[in-house]
């Protein structure tokens, strides 16, 4: 500031134009080196609360296999029935969730309906469960939900059940093991009389129509993986986004048929194939036209995905993990424990 | 005067460093090392103008698929890369094109998936069995033209 001596008065004359845009300028530049930084804290509390939900879901998990000695079936069908699309693990472990009175009023066996699972009807297919369909309308269960992600919270918005707000579409997915382990089935071919694409493999620990125990984890509970992220859209050449979450857009209750050589799929897991973050919608067993059994684990967060381990602990695996470590921590029996994640 | 004259200086350093900068940015972003792949798919001298083909490496944990045009042609490439990483892969031609909606729940249990009627002889329609195979190069690859037996 300067300070004019005019007619032996001191007087304040104030900022030059110069001054006022330097300090601005200033201003500017110290904003624009702080956006960045409160941006990433914001990501990082996200994904703390992301990682803290797939903690609960292991604390249910474990509950459940304190409550029945084995873990839920990754996704499954009812018992004794002809061709029917059950539930997967997201009902099993929703009195563990604080979810005990959507469980209780859940249809599990397929009452008057054949299906559990399978609630909307949209499509011309008779005896869908249309009352499981209304229960889940609308109901947003929190511990499925990543903040980080992108992707819709619900999905079957339509007029028929569960109607125009739908119904939750888990962004955590089911691990049934992965491409290596010696139950890998290859569907690739379009040749196969099958309509899921992609490999199949059972070498995990929530297995479809499978109840697992503790025991059967060989490897041991801290070097297998339960759960995995899906938290983002995969991305085609052209550069659109897609939705590949392993529902198929069918909500978190799908689960599968009895087994079946013609259409095998198992809604709610994955069949782990690629890299960690990888989000190729063109690679197979990814974007495919049927059901496709490798959509990837990946999620928003940079650098990387979170996975929850057999023992309830929720490791941030990054992105350049090499394959056949990933590999080995998704198969429970394959002799190769990962120490030191 | 002499202000102003190291002012100008200032900002031209600036300015020749934001430039450099940028430069660095752009050439450390370009590139990348991957190798193109394009080329034609024929059956016995036809072009097939349906389906994709398939590149894959197992180790690597590639399978790209990359849909073939109306004269056979294809190129490959993912959202994030022009091309592939060098490798030997596994090649095989799928009869139906790729991508497209989710396939609607089976209607009739009864029911077999109509498997699509193409000219591509089935051993080459699966890795496992077509014994194709190319060879990935860092940087421009010579097309890979595949001409199958019928």
């Amino acid at each position: 500031m300067f300070q004019v001596r005019n007619r032996g008065r001191l007087r304040i004359t104030g900022f030059t134009l110069v001054e006022l845009l330097v300090v601005i300028a200033i201003i500017g530049i110290l904003i624009g080196l702080l956006l960045p930084a409160v941006q990433a804290v914001r990501e990082a509390a996200r994904r703390m609360q992301c990682s803290n939900n797939l903690k609960q879901m292991g604390i249910a998990l474990h509950n459940y296999n304190t409550a029945h000695k084995v873990f839920p079936a990754g996704t499954r069908s009812h018992a004794g029935s002809q061709w029917v699309w059950g539930h997967a693990w997201g009902v099993a472990i929703l009195p563990f969730i604080e979810q005990t009175a959507l469980y209780e009023k859940f249809d599990k066996v397929g009452t008057g309906s054949r299906h559990s699972g399978l609630m909307h009807t949209g499509l011309i297919y008779a005896g869908m469960n249309e009352e499981n369909g209304r229960l889940l309308s609308g109901v947003g269960i929190p511990a499925m939900f990543c903040p980080s992600s992108p992707l819709p919270r619900f999905v079957l918005r339509g007029s028929v059940p569960p109607g125009p707000v739908g119904a939750a579409s888990p962004m955590y997915t089911a691990i049934t093991g992965a491409i290596d382990d010696p139950t890998a089935i290859n569907k690739d071919s379009q040749t196969h009389l099958h309509r899921a694409r992609g490999i199949q493999s059972q070498g995990g620990i929530l297995l479809p129509r499978r109840h697992l125990s503790f025991q059967d984890i060989q490897d041991g509970s801290t070097h297998t993986i339960l759960l995995g992220e899906q938290s983002d859209y995969c991305v085609t050449p052209t550069g659109t986004q897609r939705d590949c979450r392993s529902d198929y857009g069918h909500s978190f209750a799908m689960g599968t048929t009895p087994s079946d050589a013609i259409d095998d799929r198992w809604f709610n897991t994955t069949t782990v194939r690629y890299p960690v973050n990888h989000k190729d919608w063109n690679s197979t067993g990814v974007g495919e036209q049927y059901y496709a059994c490798n959509r990837p684990i990946q999620s928003a967060h940079p650098g990387g995905a979170q996975v929850l381990m057999g023992d309830a602990s929720v490791t941030f695996l990054n992105e350049s993990i090499a394959l056949k470590t990933w590999f080995n921590l998704c198969n429970r029996d394959d002799g190769n424990p990962i120490e030191g994640l | 005067m002499k202000e102003i004259k190291v002012g100008s200086s200032a900002v031209g350093l600036f300015g020749w460093c934001t430039a450099l900068g940028f430069c660095v940015l752009v050439v450390g972003c370009s590139g990348g090392d991957v190798g193109h792949v394009s080329g034609r798919v024929a059956v016995g001298g036809k072009p097939v103008t349906k389906g994709a083909i398939v590149f894959e490496n197992p180790q690597a944990g590639i399978s790209v698929n990359a849909e073939l045009a109306d004269d056979g042609t294809y190129t490959v490439r993912s959202h994030q890369r022009e091309g592939l990483p060098p490798g030997t892969y596994q090649v095989a031609v799928r009869p139906t094109a790729f991508g497209g909606e989710e396939a609607p729940l089976v209607t009739d249990p009864n029911a077999q998936p109509s498997v699509a009627k193409s000219d591509i002889p089935e051993k080459y329609q699966s890795v496992a069995t077509s014994g194709l195979t190319a060879t990935v190069k860092k940087g421009d690859n010579p097309p890979f033209d595949f001409d199958l037996k019928p």
